[in-house]
């Protein structure tokens, strides 16, 4: 009995040791998990379902200056792909491949690699997304992105520009206020459960996205689709190289329409080449030919050296000047200085130059700003060529009065005519007219305000009466408005071939002029490079400025008596 | 009594652990709620910002043109109105008195759909 009662306690506690010796290891690994290893599996842990995720900003919208939107941003899905979790990467290179448009040997080589996250196509239209989904894969995902559309497609391309993928501004207004149209970046500290599903609870950190600033232009949507359509019209018709259009109001320097041809969707422009891209307003420079005599004329206007009653005899046709023969494209005779002006001659317009002298004919050109960029507000524009004076030939009295040996781009020629059109100020070209937030609330305004004045309002009021006369009775009657007056000049010059001679079958053809004549509201510049067969500025250009003129005016009547409702 | 007081004493903090716990559920299905209705709000203003820009694309001017024109539809500009008088004064209209019709007895049992004169210019 007593044996029997020795052993069963000894059984007793051995499995009492046993328990004991359980508990300890169970109590030591506690121990070692609680205390020893925590901050490790913390952080461990912290990493599975918290992480810091980039908050992109919305990019600014860009309206015309009656608030009809130009460029917006709209969310679309992307397309990523988990690698190691993509079971059967062939098959799902195949079948990507068939929707997505893309290679794949391209599609199965990101899937190959050894990364945790890979973007298999950014941006996706609606059709692609539903394609996508219908699919099913396991390791693929779709995330939303900004992406940029123009809803006007070509309309004003030049002027907008485009973004990148990464909804950067490469071109234009896009590239040129990139800083305030972008936005900054916010983040939050995201907090995700075993499933995915976030836990807004849990969010520690956020900092919300600031969104872009909206850009409102100077740019009004009508006038530019009038001067898109028209200019289109003549640069099929003449079969010419490109054109050129700016409409501005000559009071303030705004800019109303910039049009140019070859143009481009933005909404596409990565087919697109260089040739339909650039911005020939401003990047562009070229001779301008008899379009540059209003700065002759108007020089020695102010500097009361000649008078409309002044005669010049136009030598009737050829004149031999400093070793070089000199023609007009008609002989004439005596001719007034009006005359002159009205009918083109070269040979007067050199008379009256030469009663000017260098100096100030130079003086004049510099300050209607030729030879120095204009600074509107769009990128990569060009200052032209403008000799300095003491680089001047014995030839070049002869030669720039009439807009020869000297380089100019439509943007300067534009704002050269607005100061004869507005009295005599120089305004700086603008085509941004505000930046606001995303509220409306004003962020900073661009009021027009005169550099300098040029010319005296005597001189601007004489000038736009010859230059009305060009209009009304000299080579530019084909850019006579049917319900309005206008005044302007024409201009066909000969281009320089690449072995240095001038062409006889290149020209710039162009038209630069104003309307109203008596209070001139807009001022509408128009180049045609290189047309076929007829290149006369008083056929090809003029007939442009006069429906362009024709329209606007009436549309800015219609708005200004408050028939149109502007968009609010 | 201590033994009671002890049990009291279990028993609310055991209530209290689970009110804790009961809490923070709720708050996590409330997160759920959240997360799902910040995404329907987001996919909503998406879809309407698309749709906004569809209308825009449809005002577009170039689209607006192609469309008058394909349907031979031409637009005149708004006349202008003038108001001019015409010269002729307006006299003052008498209104003729209602025709009476023959009284008898029982006038008032038959009903009567006489017409009335309309007033004439002098």
């Amino acid at each position: 009995m007593q044996t029997a009662s020795v052993c069963s306690k000894s059984r007793i506690y051995k499995v009492f040791l046993f328990f004991v010796i359980i508990f300890v290891l169970f109590t030591s690994r506690l121990v070692y998990i609680q205390f020893i290893s925590s901050q490790l599996l913390a952080k461990k842990a912290n990493r599975q379902y918290s992480y810091p995720l980039v908050l992109s900003p919305k990019r600014g919208d860009i309206y015309d200056n009656n608030m009809r939107r130009l460029a917006c941003s709209l969310r679309v899905e992307s397309l990523y792909a988990i690698p190691p979790y993509v079971k059967d990467k062939n098959e799902t290179a195949s079948a990507l491949s068939a929707i997505l448009k893309l290679d794949r040997r391209l599609i199965l080589e990101r899937l190959n690699r050894k990364k945790s996250f890979i973007w298999v196509k950014r941006k996706l239209s609606d059709a692609e997304v539903e394609k996508i989904k219908s699919l099913d894969i396991e390791g693929l995902g779709l995330l939303k992105e900004y992406k940029r559309f123009y809803p006007n497609a070509a309309l004003a391309s030049h002027v907008l520009g485009f973004v990148d993928i990464d909804n950067q501004g490469l071109e234009g207004l896009e590239l040129f206020y990139d800083g305030y149209l972008k936005g900054e970046n916010g983040w939050k500290q995201v907090v995700r459960d075993a499933k995915g599903r976030e836990l807004v609870s849990k969010e520690k950190r956020v900092l919300p996205p600031q969104n872009g600033y909206n850009l409102i232009l100077t740019i009004d949507e009508i006038i530019q689709h009038i001067t898109e359509t028209t200019l289109d019209d003549a640069w099929r018709k003449s079969r010419a190289k490109s054109a050129m259009a700016i409409v501005m109001d000559p009071k303030s320097g705004r800019i109303l329409a910039l049009a140019n041809r070859p143009t481009f969707n933005p909404n596409f422009f990565g087919n697109v080449n260089s040739e339909q891209r650039r911005d020939r307003a401003i990047t562009d420079y070229f001779e301008p030919g008899s379009a540059f005599k209003i700065v002759t004329a108007s020089a020695a206007l102010n500097e009361q050296l000649v008078r409309f009653g002044d005669v010049f005899f136009c030598e009737n046709g050829s004149w031999k000047i400093s070793g070089h023969m000199l023609h007009d494209h008609q002989p004439h005779g005596n001719l007034t200085f009006k005359e002159v002006i009205e009918k083109s001659s070269n040979i007067g317009t050199v008379k009256v130059a030469l009663r000017l002298k260098e100096k100030a004919l130079y003086e004049y050109i510099e300050k209607f700003k030729f030879g120095t960029p204009t600074g509107v507000d769009l990128p990569g524009e060009v200052s032209g060529i403008l000799r300095p004076l003491a680089q001047w030939s014995k030839f070049s009295i002869s030669s720039i009065p009439m807009g020869q040996e000297i380089g100019v781009t439509a943007m300067q020629m534009t704002a050269a005519l607005s100061i004869i059109a507005n009295g005599g100020l120089y305004y700086h070209p603008t085509i941004a007219k505000e930046i606001q937030d995303e509220k409306g609330q004003l962020i900073k305004s661009f009021e027009p305000a005169p550099s300098e004045r040029v010319i005296s309002e005597e001189t601007a009021a004489k000038m736009r009466q010859i230059l009305q006369g060009v209009v009304d009775s000299g080579t530019g009657k084909m850019a006579k408005p049917k319900s309005y007056t206008a005044g302007g000049k024409t201009g066909t010059a000969q281009k320089i071939e690449p072995s240095g001679v001038y062409s006889h079958s290149k020209f710039m053809a162009s038209f630069i002029g104003f309307a109203p004549a008596e209070d001139p509201q807009i001022v509408i510049c128009v180049f045609i490079d290189e047309p076929r067969s007829i290149y006369y500025g008083g056929v090809v250009a003029a007939p442009v400025f006069k429906d362009i003129a024709e329209e606007s005016l009436k549309y800015l009547e219609l708005e200004k008596n408050g028939i149109l409702e502007a968009k609010k | 009594m201590k033994i009671i007081k002890f049990y009291i004493t279990i028993a609310i903090m055991v209530i209290t652990a689970l009110l804790y716990v009961h809490q923070h559920i709720e708050i996590l299905k409330v997160n759920y709620v959240l997360d799902r209705n910040e995404k329907e709000v987001a996919q909503l203003l998406d879809q309407n910002r698309a749709l906004v820009y569809n209308i825009e694309k449809l005002e577009d001017p170039y689209l607006l043109e192609a469309k008058l024109k394909s349907n031979n539809v031409v637009l005149a500009m708004p006349a202008k109105c003038q108001i001019i008088g015409s010269g002729v004064v307006k006299k003052e209209v008498k209104v003729a008195s209602q025709v009476e019709g023959r009284k008898s007895f029982f006038d008032f049992l038959i009903p009567k759909a006489l017409a009335k004169e309309k007033p004439t210019r002098q």
